[in-house]
């Protein structure tokens, strides 16, 4: 074997980069850069080059990353929102006007148009969490047909509504209001990813603290919490949902065809006469 | 589904995104039962950067048909692109990350509209402004 010389290997490599780094021209001194780096969704990065003084260049990814995520079903929230500033931050470029854009001076443009590159391939890690979302989909449509089945005439059923609370709104996955018995259900379906169980619980219990300090109404309605893929969330995590809601749907990953049966089950007994919404534990966070 | 798309244009305009979402019910092959699907249908894009264009169809929450600008290198079965793809559905795959040249579409496209009103006429998306989408082709 004939040991491949170490400086041949940065040759080989150089000569890559350069044929894979392809440009194109657009007009008012602009370029269009398309860097031999992968997103996740197995698209090359292109960069856009703006000169726009002598020594002044606005380095952009043209909105493509946050177009990209969004056409392929990318809900991003609050946490995913901050996850990208950190991104962009770690890569000292910023996010505005739904743009990964850096300005630099000439000295700095190579390493500017590759902080934009980097930065626009790794935010499409996003697209690894997506089937949470899509699982979250198809379990509200679940609950959405079960509800409808088991709909009496005097029900009305309500899907994601935003309710106020003392320090933020919060939205419902479903409120139920039984006009005969005068009661009202709220059903939230806590889909949790990448270990979050527990802020998930936290967080439901916290909105339900919140909505009862804005209005005591809150506090006559009766919850049910279904959780897909239980198999993901600790008991502890559990435990604050059990304290919080009135009834749990909890399911393992292979058994959520029962999820429509438990459904109205469920929510038969939570507004039917003679249940009380009021016994349950204490709030945890309390 | 009917859309405008004199107000799809005028959102983008306005910086927000064009989503929406439809219930559609579905024969199942081979059987008498139906079922319900989500469709939704987005246009996004920054009217500057023609590279940000995108006007997609997805079920479920994912991708299964649309347009788009790359500058890229090979599309589906090794076929070389460079500027306006369609996706191609993959049944194996469950996914429509692979990419066809748009047929018969021009590489200059001036304007957000124009791209737009030809995804719909391919998409075969009605529009209720048809008239104005006819012009533009």
């Amino acid at each position: 074997m004939r040991p491949l010389d170490c400086s041949d290997i940065k040759t080989s490599m150089a000569k890559y980069l350069e044929d894979q780094l392809l440009l194109s021209k657009r007009a008012n001194h602009t370029c269009v850069l398309t860097l031999p780096i992968k997103t996740f969704d197995g698209r090359w990065v292109s960069v856009i080059v703006e000169q726009k003084f002598d020594d002044s260049f606005l380095v952009h990814d043209g909105g493509k990353t946050d177009s990209e995520l969004f056409s392929q079903g990318v809900k991003m929230n609050a946490a995913d929102e901050e996850t990208h500033a950190a991104i962009a931050a770690k890569y000292e470029v910023s996010i505005g006007d739904r743009l990964i854009q850096k300005v630099c001076h000439r000295a700095e443009l190579n390493e500017g148009i590759m902080a934009v590159g980097q930065c626009a391939a790794m935010m499409t890690s996003q697209l690894l969490w997506s089937p949470i979302e899509i699982e979250i989909d198809r379990i509200y449509r679940d609950v959405s047909a079960a509800l409808t089945l088991w709909k009496p005439p005097d029900t009305r059923i309500t899907e994601k509504v935003i309710l106020d609370g003392t320090k933020e709104q919060h939205t419902v996955g479903f409120v139920v209001a039984r006009k005969s018995a005068r009661s009202t259900a709220a059903i939230d379906v806590l889909s949790s990813s990448r270990g979050h169980a527990l802020e998930k619980a936290r967080k439901y219990d916290y909105t339900w603290m919140d909505m009862e300090r804005k209005s005591e109404e809150y506090r006559d309605w009766a919850r049910l919490a279904i959780i897909p893929s239980v198999e993901g969330w600790t008991s502890k995590a559990l435990e604050i949902i059990r304290n919080s809601a009135n009834d749990a749907i909890a399911l393992n990953s292979d058994e959520e065809g029962s999820l429509g049966g438990l459904v109205s089950e469920s929510i038969e007994k939570l507004t039917g006469p003679g249940f009380s919404p009021g016994n349950r534990a204490a709030f945890s966070l309390h | 589904m009917g859309v405008s798309l004199g107000a799809v244009l005028k959102m983008i305009d306005e910086g927000k995104r064009f989503d929406r979402s439809v219930q559609h019910r579905i024969a199942i092959a081979a059987s008498d039962s139906q079922t319900a699907i989500t469709l939704r249908f987005v246009v996004v894009g920054n009217p500057e950067h023609f590279d940000s264009w995108n006007v997609t169809l997805l079920v479920h929450n994912r991708r299964i048909d649309g347009f788009g600008w790359e500058q890229g290198r090979r599309g589906t079965h090794g076929v070389p692109f460079n500027g306006w793809h369609r996706h191609c559905w993959d049944a194996d795959k469950q996914h429509a990350e692979g990419k066809l040249p748009a047929p018969s579409w021009p590489l200059e496209i001036a304007t957000l509209r124009e791209f737009v009103a030809r995804a719909f006429n391919d998409m075969n998306i009605s529009c209720e402004d048809e008239n104005e989408t006819s012009r533009l082709l």
